[in-house]
């Protein structure tokens, strides 16, 4: 049988760096010291396309056999047409390849895969591209520290591949969904139902001094870790039950990297020793949907994750929108 | 947990204090290092003792004695 199979990642990190001051307290809570920011004249799909780019230079897949891209993204670069179309022409890849963008952040990377593994293991495709990137420092007030010091831009390419085995090595999936949650992380201006005015530039200062308007990225960090708390152990066990594993099963727990804190407060609830939980976000911060298969890049390199083990992966966030899988580690990315 | 523990947990996880520089008395919004993380501080302090209440309801706190009486019930005395 097509079983899909993660064969290869590839970062990028724009050059402009900003860094969290290593004297304030709350560098150390949110482990943050470093973050990378996207040029003025560099989007989300620039990055994508080098992360690409370091795909191809490795010989792991030429681009005439990439038969599926998928890009995700929340900084597209126009309304209309699709980034994804815009990536196929730059990259060279085939007219007969389908390409289309899909709108999530922190629980993308999980999702991407899931539209991989079907549109691989229904016979549709045997190459998937799967590119994550965005640039939410574009939409964050420079006045703003409750979002400013936590989100990094970057992309990540995932190269997913159909091959002939009789294990699943993607899945399974639990996933979740709760649009009650959608005022507490948003960028309220900018799309159809409020366009950019003049009242979306107009800035407000908050109880704690933090400055943004409709056009920023607001989030509600108390109410956002509210549901972290709910959705995330919730969404870990039934992938547990789903799967028949216990914890000591997996070699690698790899989470989305919102900050330092949030993760070391799930893993003590959770009840996950410290060596099997991947951090990584030190020195490039939140990067939204890129933050697992940057970590899965950096614990493959270490050789962290044991041949063959058993790795969860788990995203959450902007949505509300969650997911988990399980991945079977069997090459090095 | 005692109420002491609490506030000494407090003062070290949520508000990263010198131990002894918080008494229940004492008004949060009068406390300077008393910010967002520190309500995302409180929020996992009080998960810890099996009690979640939303942001809101912290926010409405006046006093740290305020945040206490939402997990009396789960401190020993």
């Amino acid at each position: 049988m097509l079983k899909s199979n993660i064969k290869a990642i590839e970062c990028y990190f724009p050059q402009k760096k900003e860094y969290n001051s290593i004297e304030d307290k709350l560098t150390n809570k949110i482990g943050i010291y470093t973050r990378n920011i996207a040029g003025e004249d560099e989007s989300a799909s620039d990055l994508a396309f080098k992360a690409a780019e370091k795909l191809f230079e490795r010989q792991v897949c030429k681009r005439e056999e990439i038969d599926f891209l998928i890009f995700c993204t929340q900084s597209p670069d126009y309304l209309l047409p699709t980034t994804a179309c815009l990536l196929q022409d730059r990259l060279g890849l085939s007219t007969s390849c389908g390409a289309f963008d899909f709108n999530l952040g922190c629980s993308g990377f999980v999702y991407g895969l899931s539209l991989a593994k079907g549109l691989i293991e229904t016979g549709l495709a045997r190459n998937v591209l799967l590119l994550t990137a965005d640039t939410y420092s574009k939409y964050i007030n420079p006045k703003d520290r409750s979002v400013k010091v936590l989100f990094g831009d970057a992309a990540a390419a995932t190269l997913i591949t159909g091959v002939e085995s009789n294990t699943d090595m993607i899945g399974p999936f639990v996933f979740g969904t709760d649009g009650r949650g959608k005022e507490n992380l948003i960028v309220h201006a900018g799309g159809v139902r409020e366009p950019i005015s003049e009242n979306s530039l107009i800035e407000s200062i908050d109880e704690f001094g933090n400055v943004r308007s409709r056009s920023n990225l607001y989030m509600n960090g108390p109410e956002v870790f509210n549901f972290t708390l709910e959705a995330v152990p919730d969404a870990f066990q039934s992938l547990l039950v789903k799967s028949g594993l216990l914890i000591d099963d997996y070699s690698m727990f790899v989470f989305h990297q919102a900050n330092k804190y949030m993760l070391e407060h799930l893993r003590k609830r959770l009840r996950i020793q410290v060596g099997k939980f991947s951090y990584c976000l030190q020195d490039c911060g939140n990067t939204v949907s890129s933050t697992i298969p940057i970590a899965l890049k950096q614990e493959s390199d270490n050789n962290t994750i044991s041949s063959n083990g058993k790795v969860m992966l788990l995203g959450f966030g902007v949505g509300y929108s969650w997911a988990g899988c399980n991945i079977l580690y069997n090459n090095k990315y | 947990m005692n109420k002491q523990q609490f506030i000494s947990e407090f003062e070290e996880n949520v508000l990263m204090v010198e131990p002894g520089t918080i008494n229940g008395e004492m008004i949060l919004e009068e406390i300077e290092e008393w910010d967002s993380m520190g309500i995302v501080s409180t929020l996992a302090l009080i998960d810890g003792l099996n009690v979640r209440v939303s942001a809101d309801v912290l926010n409405k706190c006046i006093t740290v004695n305020d945040i206490i009486s939402l997990v009396t019930d789960k401190l020993e005395e």
